[in-house]
C-alpha cells in the first residue's frame, strides 16, 4: 500500500529536481560572477590605498629604481611612473621600457583595467591590471604614478574552484582569455556578441556560461558545466531514492508492528478459547476419573454392604445362632475379598498419582527382566514361563526399580490374559542403538480398536482393572527415552516391546 | 709547470681573495659548473654554445690557441714557418697522452685534422681553401689531403699560398686532436660518454700533459638541478669576449628589404642598451672588441613605416633583462615581436625572421671570426666581403691585413643583417673559494688551473 505513494512522492521530487537543476545553474553562474568582481574590486581598493600611502621622494632626477624599490615595499606588481608624453620614467614589471613610451592598452570607460606591458621571459606579455593612479611632483616635474597588481590567472583558478565555475576574463580586441591553466573558456571563442548568458559546448562538454560586461572590450565570463550539475542532481536524485526505499521499509515495518498490534487481542482469545478448551478436557477428565473411581468402588462397596445386611437378617431370623455362624464366614470372606479389591484399586491410583523421579544408572536388561519375573514366577502356575535372554546386551541408563515394575505390570498383564494356561516369553535383543525387551503371551489377542485405546489410562478390558497399568508402563518407558510398542491380533496372542536406548 | 694559465687569462675573478689565494694551489676538491645546453656528446665542436666550449676545454687539447691574435703551441710544442711562409712545422710535445694512455701522434694529429677539415668548421673552411689540396678534399669528403703530412711526432702543413692564418684555424674547437679511440688529450677524463640526465662529471687526468690539473673532478649541470654553490655563466665579468647580435636574416617582412633593415638598425640604441642593462658592456664591432676595435654606435634615429610581426629567436646565452629591452626597442619601432628561446647550439638554425645571439668566436681571431658569421648568416655575406676576408687570408704584413679585416667587416654589417649592439662581458661567477680560474679571450672558462680552498 505504502509503494505507490512513495513512488509518486519520489516522480515528485525528480520533476522539482530538474526545475532546480536551472535555479541551481543560475545560483552558480551568480556566485562566480559575484566572486570574481568582488575580487577586482578589493585589488583596486588595495591600489588605490598603497598607492596613496606611497610618499615618494625627490632623489634629484634619477628615477630608474624608484618603481623597484616603493613597488616591492607596497608589495604590488605594477608600478610606473610617467611622464607627462608617456614616457616610462620608472617601471618595477617592464624596467626594460625605460625612456621609452609605455605601450600599454587601455579602456576608456573604465580606467581601472590596464593592459600592460610586463617582462616575461627574454620578451615582453601583455597582461591585464587593476590599477590605479595619481600624479605628484618628482624630479622637478609632474608625474603620473600608477599602481596596482596583474590580474593573476592562478587567483581566477582559485576563484572558479571556489565558486565551482570556469571563470575567465576576454579581451576581446586581443582576442585571447585571461583565465587559469586548463580553463575550458581558454578553447572557445567567445560569447557571442550581444548576449550575457546561454549555453555552449566547450571541450566537448557542455556549459551555461554568463558574460559580465567590465569595459569596452573587456568581459567577464563564468561558465558552470552541466555535467557538474547534473552530477549534483543526480546525487539528490539518488538521495531521494534511497529515502524513498527506506521511508518504504519503514512503513512495512510500521505495517507490521501496527498489524501484530491489531492481531494481538485476536490470538489472546484464541489463547484464552484453547485454554478453556484444556480446562474443559482437565475437568472432563477429573469427572472420567470420578465416575471410574465412583464405579470402581461402588463394585467392592456393594458386596460389603450385601454381606453385612446379610449377616443382620440372619442374626435377626435366626436367635439360636447356628446359622448366623455359617453366614458369618461366608459373608466374612466376601467382605475381605471385596477389601483387597478395594485396596488394590487405592494402590493403582496411588501409584500413577506418585510416580517418583527416575534415579537412572546404567543397568542390564537381562538382569532387570529376571528381577521382574521373580516377583510373578508364583502366579505363574500352569503357564509355560519362557526367557530368550540375548548376551552381550549393551547396558541402558535407567532406573532399575522403574524399570522392573513397567516389566512386572506387563508380565502381570500377560498372566491375566493367559489365565492359567498358555506361554508367556520374555525376550531381549539389541538392533540400532536400542535395547528391547520382548512380553509375549499366546493369549486371546485384542482387537484394533482396543489396541488404539490401549495406553489410554482407565481403559481396561479386565474385568476389576483400572486401566493405569499400561499408562504406568508408557510413562516410565517415556521418561527413560524409549517407547512401548504392541502386536496383537484376535486369536494371535499379545507382544509388548519395550524399545531402550543402549549406551556405549 | 702550469704556464699555460697566464697566456689563457685574459681576465678572471671568481669567489675568494687574494689573501686566500696567497696560500697557494691545493689539491683535490669537486668544482661544480651550471650550464644552458649541455651538448650531446664530448666530441669535437659538437655545438656553439658556452657548454660546449666549456666541455671543449676540459676534455680535448688543440695543437694551438690563439691569444691576443697570435696563435700559440699547445699540443704542440712549436710551430716553425719555412718555406716563405707556405709551409708550417707542428713539433707534439714529448708524452702527450690521450686518456686512454695511447701517446698523441703524428698520425693522431693527421687524422684529426682530416676530420676538422670534413666539418662545418669556418675554420676548416679556411684551412681547407689554404692548404694544398684542402678544397678539393672538403669537397669529396674524403681522398688525398697531400697538404697534410705526418713523420713521427712531427706534422708538416703545406700551403698553396703563404699564410700566417693557417695556425690560428688549428685553435678552432672541432680540430681538437683525439686518439684512434675518440678519446681526448685534456685535462680531465669525463666519466661517461656523454651526459646523463643534464649532468656530466669529469675527473682530473693525472697524465696531462701539462700536469695533472688541481681539481679532482669537475661537474656540469644544466640550469635547473638543485642549487648548490656553483659556477654560473655571468654578463657582468669577464673580457669583452661576445658581441650582441641582432640578426635580421631577410627572409619575410619586415626584415626582407635592406632599407628596412637599416632602418630598424638604427632604431636599436645600442649605448642605452648598454648603459642601463649591460653593465661592464661597451660598443662593437661585428665581433667582440677583444679582436676588433668597436665601432662607435650612430645616434638612434626612430624607425618610421615598419610594421609586422617579426618572429624573434633568443639564444638563452643572452641576459634576458637585455634581450626584454631589444624586444622592447623593436616593439617601439612598431614591430609585434613574438619571442622564442633557444639554446645558443640551435638558435642559428631556428626558424625566425631575426636573432638576437651572443656571438663568442670559436677561434679568438677576427678574420676567422668574420668568416664564422658569414657562414652562420649568409645573407649578410657579399662577393665584395668575400673577397676581402680571402685577401687579409693570405696577406702576410699584419698591418694591412688588420685594414682587410676591418674593411671586411664593415663590408658584411653594410647588409644589415647582422646588426651588433653591444660588446658583452663574458665571465663566470659564484663558487667562493675557487681560485685560479679563467676566462680566456674566446670566452671559454679554464678550470685546468682552478683550486679550491680547503
Amino acid at each position: 500500500v505504502a509503494i505507490p505513494p512513495i513512488l509518486l512522492l519520489a516522480g515528485l521530487v525528480l520533476v522539482l529536481l530538474a526545475r532546480s537543476f536551472e535555479r541551481t545553474a543560475a545560483a552558480r553562474l551568480d556566485s562566480g560572477v559575484e566572486a570574481v568582481e568582488g575580487s577586482l574590486a578589493r585589488m583596486e581598493d588595495a591600489a588605490r590605498a598603497r598607492l596613496a600611502a606611497l610618499a615618494p621622494e625627490d632623489d634629484g632626477g634619477d628615477l630608474r629604481g624608484f618603481a623597484a624599490a616603493h613597488g616591492r615595499r607596497l608589495e604590488l606588481t605594477v608600478l610606473e611612473v610617467v611622464d607627462a608624453d608617456g614616457v616610462v620614467l620608472s617601471s618595477l614589471h617592464w624596467p626594460a621600457g625605460f625612456g621609452l613610451r609605455e605601450q600599454d592598452r587601455v579602456f576608456p570607460d573604465a580606467p581601472r583595467f590596464r593592459v600592460e606591458k610586463a617582462a616575461e621571459g627574454y620578451g615582453a606579455a601583455d597582461r591585464l591590471a587593476v590599477v590605479a593612479q595619481r600624479t605628484a611632483p618628482l624630479a622637478g616635474r609632474e608625474v603620473v604614478i600608477r599602481g596596482g597588481s596583474f590580474v593573476e590567472p592562478a587567483r581566477l583558478e582559485e576563484l572558479a574552484r571556489l565558486t565551482g565555475t570556469a571563470v575567465a576574463l576576454r579581451d576581446e580586441p586581443a582576442g585571447r582569455w585571461i583565465a587559469g591553466e586548463g580553463s575550458p573558456l581558454a578553447r572557445w571563442s567567445g560569447p557571442p556578441a550581444g548576449e550575457t548568458t546561454g549555453e555552449a559546448s566547450l571541450g566537448g562538454e557542455r556549459f551555461h556560461w554568463r558574460a559580465r560586461r567590465l569595459a569596452e572590450g573587456l568581459s567577464l565570463v563564468v561558465a558552470v558545466p552541466r555535467a557538474a550539475i547534473a552530477e549534483v542532481m543526480g546525487g539528490v536524485g539518488r538521495a531521494t531514492v534511497i529515502a524513498s526505499a527506506i521511508a518504504l521499509v519503514a512503513a512495512l515495518l510500521a505495517a507490521s508492528l501496527l498489524s501484530s498490534r491489531i492481531a494481538a487481542p485476536v490470538v489472546e482469545e484464541l489463547e484464552d478459547s484453547r485454554e478453556r478448551v484444556l480446562q474443559a478436557e482437565r475437568v472432563a477428565a477429573w469427572r472420567e476419573m470420578a465416575r471410574r473411581l465412583a464405579h470402581e468402588l461402588k463394585n467392592p462397596i456393594f458386596p460389603i454392604q450385601l454381606s453385612i445386611e446379610t449377616l443382620r437378617r440372619v442374626a435377626d431370623d435366626d436367635p439360636s445362632g447356628r446359622r448366623l455362624a455359617e453366614a458369618f464366614r461366608e459373608s466374612s470372606v466376601t467382605i475381605l475379598d471385596e477389601l483387597r479389591a478395594l485396596r488394590k484399586i487405592v494402590d493403582e491410583f496411588s501409584q500413577f498419582a506418585r510416580m517418583p523421579a527416575p534415579r537412572p544408572a546404567p543397568v542390564g536388561v537381562n538382569d532387570v527382566v529376571e528381577q521382574a519375573l521373580a516377583l510373578y514366577r508364583p502366579r505363574a502356575a500352569g503357564v509355560d514361563l519362557r526367557t530368550e535372554l540375548a548376551e552381550g546386551l549393551p547396558p541402558v541408563v535407567a532406573d532399575r526399580d522403574l524399570l522392573a515394575r513397567a516389566l512386572g505390570n506387563l508380565i502381570g498383564n500377560a498372566l491375566d490374559a493367559l489365565g492359567g494356561a498358555g506361554r508367556l516369553t520374555l525376550r531381549t535383543g539389541a538392533a540400532g542403538g536400542e535395547v528391547r525387551v520382548d512380553v509375549a503371551d499366546t493369549g486371546p489377542g485384542l482387537a484394533a480398536e482396543q489396541r488404539t485405546r490401549l495406553f489410554t489410562p482407565y481403559y481396561t478390558t479386565k474385568r476389576g482393572g483400572t486401566g493405569l497399568g499400561l499408562a504406568i508402563v508408557q510413562g516410565i518407558v517415556s521418561d527413560h527415552g524409549g517407547r512401548v510398542e504392541v502386536e496383537s491380533a484376535p486369536g494371535a496372542g499379545t507382544t509388548f516391546t519395550i524399545f531402550l536406548p543402549a549406551t556405549g | 709547470m702550469r704556464a699555460s694559465a697566464a697566456a689563457a687569462v685574459a681576465a678572471a675573478v671568481l669567489g675568494g681573495t687574494l689573501a686566500r689565494g696567497a696560500f697557494g694551489p691545493r689539491y683535490g676538491g669537486e668544482a661544480r659548473v651550471v650550464v644552458r645546453g649541455l651538448p650531446s656528446t664530448f666530441a669535437p665542436g659538437s655545438g656553439r654554445g658556452a657548454a660546449t666550449r666549456l666541455v671543449g676545454t676540459l676534455v680535448h687539447e688543440r695543437l694551438v690557441e690563439v691569444a691576443g691574435g697570435v696563435a700559440h703551441p699547445s699540443l704542440a710544442a712549436a710551430l716553425e714557418e719555412g718555406a716563405s711562409g707556405r709551409e708550417w712545422t707542428i713539433r707534439l710535445r714529448a708524452g702527450a697522452l690521450f686518456h686512454d694512455g695511447a701517446p698523441v701522434t703524428g698520425a693522431d694529429v693527421v687524422r684529426s685534422l682530416r676530420r676538422f677539415l670534413r666539418s662545418r668548421s669556418a675554420a676548416a673552411a679556411r684551412l681547407g681553401d689554404l692548404l694544398d689540396g684542402g678544397a678539393a678534399y672538403r669537397a669529396a669528403g674524403s681522398g688525398a689531403l697531400p697538404g697534410v703530412l705526418a713523420d713521427g711526432d712531427t706534422v708538416v702543413l703545406r700551403l698553396r699560398a703563404a699564410s700566417a692564418l693557417a695556425p690560428a684555424a688549428l685553435a678552432a674547437p672541432e680540430a681538437a686532436i683525439t686518439g684512434g679511440r675518440g678519446a681526448g688529450a685534456g685535462p680531465f677524463v669525463p666519466t661517461t660518454p656523454g651526459p646523463i640526465n643534464g649532468q656530466a662529471r669529469f675527473v682530473a687526468f693525472s697524465r696531462h700533459v701539462r700536469g695533472r690539473p688541481f681539481l679532482d673532478a669537475v661537474a656540469v649541470d644544466e640550469a635547473g638541478a638543485a642549487p648548490r654553490p656553483a659556477l654560473s655563466p655571468s654578463a657582468e665579468a669577464g673580457p669583452l669576449a661576445a658581441t650582441l647580435l641582432l640578426v635580421l636574416e631577410g627572409r619575410g617582412k619586415p626584415a626582407a628589404r635592406p632599407e628596412d633593415r637599416r632602418r630598424l638598425a638604427a632604431a636599436m640604441d645600442g649605448t642605452d642598451l648598454v648603459r642601463l642593462f649591460i653593465p661592464r658592456g661597451g660598443p662593437s664591432s661585428l665581433v667582440p672588441p677583444v679582436l676588433l676595435p668597436p665601432v662607435a654606435a650612430p645616434p638612434p634615429a626612430p624607425a618610421r613605416g615598419i610594421a609586422g610581426a617579426l618572429p624573434l629567436a633568443v639564444s638563452t646565452d643572452v641576459p634576458p633583462a637585455v634581450s626584454q629591452r631589444v624586444v622592447a626597442l623593436l616593439t617601439a619601432a612598431g614591430l609585434q615581436v613574438s619571442v622564442g628561446a633557444r639554446a645558443p647550439d640551435e638558435v642559428w638554425e631556428a626558424p625566425a625572421a631575426a636573432r638576437l645571439v651572443l656571438f663568442t668566436p670559436a677561434v679568438a681571431d677576427p678574420l676567422l671570426a668574420l668568416d664564422e658569421l658569414a657562414a652562420l648568416a649568409p645573407g649578410a655575406d657579399t662577393p665584395a666581403a668575400r673577397a676581402l676576408r680571402d685577401r687579409a687570408a693570405v696577406e702576410a704584413d699584419p698591418g694591412r691585413r688588420a685594414v682587410l679585416v676591418a674593411r671586411a667587416e664593415a663590408e658584411l654589417r653594410a647588409t644589415a643583417v647582422l646588426v651588433p649592439l653591444a660588446a658583452v662581458p663574458v665571465g663566470f661567477r659564484g663558487l667562493r673559494g675557487m681560485h685560479g680560474a679563467a676566462i680566456d679571450a674566446g670566452g671559454r672558462i679554464r678550470l685546468e688551473d682552478a683550486w679550491l680552498e680547503p
